[in-house]
């Protein structure tokens, strides 16, 4: 359930693959859906990842003023799977908020296993976020 | 060709190839690192981060600071692990969110002395201006200390080392001794020692 203004609602989901053996990513960084009609914005710019797992359940609360979010990601595969995921948050003019202050999170799902993964911004001032998956 | 160009070319030739060149790159500070079991770069962020999330949304403390901005100091983090671990390194981040988070202020008592020190000239130097002299007495006292543990299970079995840490932080209040908030980050790393390769 998602009882956020639409002014605040924001997600895209972006997943992105690294070539085996070599340190670049490869991916489009999603935006925010500029109609504002809906509360989340999936893109998806690797369609064999996209395979691998299933992203949904997305939810936002606001606790203590800071922006909580929760997203459900389904592992599709029936052997374990290594991924890394990022949120970033920007304020209501789009800036981004403590940008460096975000860094990669490991993510472990066994065999079609479902977790949810929780982030809480910054400060007061993010309004919108950007979660990005990606494969090693 | 002369006698000396030969040697010079050949060892010039087998310096390269043997030494190769180094090369020196900037990385992401956010990426994952796993180079070894060791404690490391994404196992400080992940503690700081799962830390702070849980202070900010626990619903006592959010009673707390939806009002006022709480004082707090911050104790050592006890190193319970066999590794040299730069423990205060993971209270600063800590810190560093939480007072960015606007949801708190900090006392740092690292700096009392030298807080002292510039006060007591300031107040009896006669060199500063007694109108503008920083007051005494007028310091705010901390009212929350935030202080933990981090310690480790370490095992090893032939070729494999499994390394569990535990970073444990609390919060306590100072005036009635009572634990306001508690939570743990659990971090396991395994590595294997393939028979090929690395």
């Amino acid at each position: 359930m998602i009882n956020l203004n639409k002014a605040m609602k924001f997600l895209s989901v972006c997943l992105f693959t690294a070539a085996v053996g070599a340190c670049a990513t490869s991916g489009v960084v999603g935006e925010s859906d500029p109609s504002g009609e809906k509360s989340e914005l999936i893109e998806i710019q690797n369609k064999s990842l996209a395979k691998k797992v299933s992203i949904q359940n997305f939810k936002t609360r606001v606790v203590n003023d800071l922006l909580n979010v929760q997203v459900e990601i389904e592992s599709q595969f029936s052997s374990t799977q290594e991924f890394q995921y990022k949120f970033s948050w920007f304020d209501a003019t789009g800036f981004e908020v403590e940008g460096e202050a975000n860094s990669w999170r490991t993510l472990i799902l066994t065999g079609k296993e479902t977790k949810t993964v929780q982030a809480v911004a910054p400060n007061p001032t993010a309004k919108k976020y950007r979660m990005v998956l990606r494969e090693l | 060709m002369k006698n000396w160009i030969k040697p010079l070319v050949v060892v010039t030739v087998a310096a390269l190839t043997l030494g190769g060149c180094a090369t020196v790159k900037y990385g992401d500070a956010g990426a994952v690192e796993s180079t070894t079991v060791d404690f490391g770069s994404t196992d400080l962020q992940g503690i700081a981060s799962k830390m702070v999330d849980s202070l900010l949304t626990f619903p006592p403390i959010v009673d707390v600071t939806s009002k006022r901005r709480p004082v707090l100091f911050v104790e050592k983090i006890k190193n319970k692990t066999t590794e040299h671990i730069d423990t205060e390194s993971i209270t600063d981040t800590i810190s560093t969110k939480l007072l960015r988070s606007g949801k708190f202020r900090f006392v740092d008592m690292t700096k009392a002395q030298a807080l002292k020190k510039q006060i007591d000239f300031q107040q009896d130097s006669g060199m500063v201006d007694e109108a503008k002299a920083v007051g005494i007495g007028r310091q705010i006292g901390a009212e929350y200390m935030l202080y933990g543990n981090l310690s480790s299970i370490v095992k090893r079995d032939g070729s494999t080392k499994d390394v569990y840490y535990k970073f444990t932080l609390k919060l306590m209040h100072l005036e009635s001794g009572i634990l306001e908030w508690q939570d743990e980050k659990e971090i396991r790393k395994t590595k294997s020692k393939s028979m090929f390769g690395g």
